[in-house]
């Protein structure tokens, strides 16, 4: 997936996820509400001076924002001791896995890093 | 031998072993299990309110393994669940073929760890001379801080015999009340979830400025809630000053 095509996906959910409407995210960085509707559906690419901007609305680092977390995902490999039985339980599954995503993303850039 | 009988005499063996070079044979790990899968893995703790789930195994394909415990669980099964993630993890479960029964393996390798084969033995003598069946694997179960149900399954697996004492968990509890035993701490969960290898990564990449106090404070949030909210109260007020200076 391209960084662009990620970035609108995790913004989509993100608004999905928080209640919040195109309206809020255009008023957030200060530009049109059409052009929010432009940027998600991707007729017109996001600039790249957006994404920090993006990234601080979102509560996310810059690499969240634009790192393909689908890639991620299938190099975990997963397994339950028990079932997750309902539906908050599958999510804080998913949100664990999240996180360790994440702090392996982090990890590399630490790496990378030093 | 059929596939169960083999997972189990397999594990049996690997954990004798996994004791001499871990502990010894003469005493009970009990909580002590958590560090020993922490020196293996970055264990995780997490709070979720679901019965049916224990807790995950997570692996990279970078090699990096992480156990995730559900501390919705009573103590005694937490730490049960950690001595079972442990077979997943030893290098004895990676030489087994694809056919090996893993699940069973792990189960018998986390009560051979858990209830040395030698300790019980010399225990099951000595309280049987002194209280009843039921009392004697209820104190057992509390020094070992498994499982009682472990506790039966395991003096079974060493060919003592048991009747009338087969219960579940939470009947076991009652158990306790008609023998006039106090309550014991291992019975009840302890609430809390912790991520402490994410913690210093977020840490390091905020002192790095990687990521800001904000984005730090999101991501902590739910490991972490304490170092979270000092986290945003630092950026609130951080901006706040800015601003103070900018007008």
């Amino acid at each position: 997936m391209r960084t662009n095509e990620v970035v609108i996906e995790k913004v989509k959910i993100w608004l999905q996820e928080n209640g919040k409407s195109h309206q809020w995210l255009a008023e957030e960085l200060n530009i049109s509400k059409a052009l929010v509707g432009h940027m998600l559906s991707g007729n017109r690419t996001i600039q790249p001076k957006r994404i920090p901007e993006l990234a601080k609305v979102l509560g996310l680092s810059v690499n969240e924002l634009m790192e393909d977390s689908s890639l991620n995902s299938k190099r975990l490999v997963v397994q339950l001791r028990g079932t997750t039985s309902n539906r908050r339980s599958k999510q804080e599954v998913e949100e664990l896995l999240f996180a360790i995503e994440d702090y392996l993303g982090l990890k590399r850039g630490q790496k990378n890093g030093s | 031998m059929d596939r169960k009988k083999q997972a189990e005499a397999i594990a049996e063996a690997f954990a004798a072993d996994f004791l001499e070079e871990t502990t010894a044979n003469a005493i009970f790990i009990g909580s002590h299990i958590e560090r020993i899968l922490a020196s293996k893995a970055k264990v995780i703790y997490q709070y979720v309110e679901d019965p049916t789930y224990y807790g995950a195994a997570v692996s990279h394909e970078s090699g990096a393994q992480f156990i995730a415990l559900n501390t919705f669980h009573p103590l005694r099964v937490r730490y049960f669940t950690a001595a079972h993630e442990l077979w997943h993890l030893s290098e004895a479960s990676q030489l087994q073929d694809e056919d090996f029964d893993h699940e069973r393996a792990a189960d018998r390798f986390a009560a051979a760890i858990m209830l040395p084969k030698a300790i019980m033995k010399d225990l099951w003598l000595q309280f049987k001379k002194l209280y009843e069946p039921k009392e004697a694997i209820i104190l057992i179960a509390d020094f070992s801080e498994v499982p009682y149900e472990a506790v039966v399954r395991r003096l079974k697996e060493l060919g003592i015999s048991l009747i009338g004492v087969s219960f579940t968990e939470e009947e076991w509890k009652n158990e306790r009340v008609k023998l006039d035993l106090s309550e014991s701490t291992l019975d009840f969960p302890q609430p809390f979830e912790r991520f402490t290898a994410y913690e210093h990564v977020v840490e390091d990449a905020l002192e790095k400025g990687v990521v800001d106090s904000l984005a730090a404070s999101h991501k902590l949030k739910k490991y972490n809630s304490q170092l979270a909210k000092k986290l945003q109260e630092q950026e609130m007020k951080r901006v706040a000053e800015e601003e103070q200076h900018e007008t």
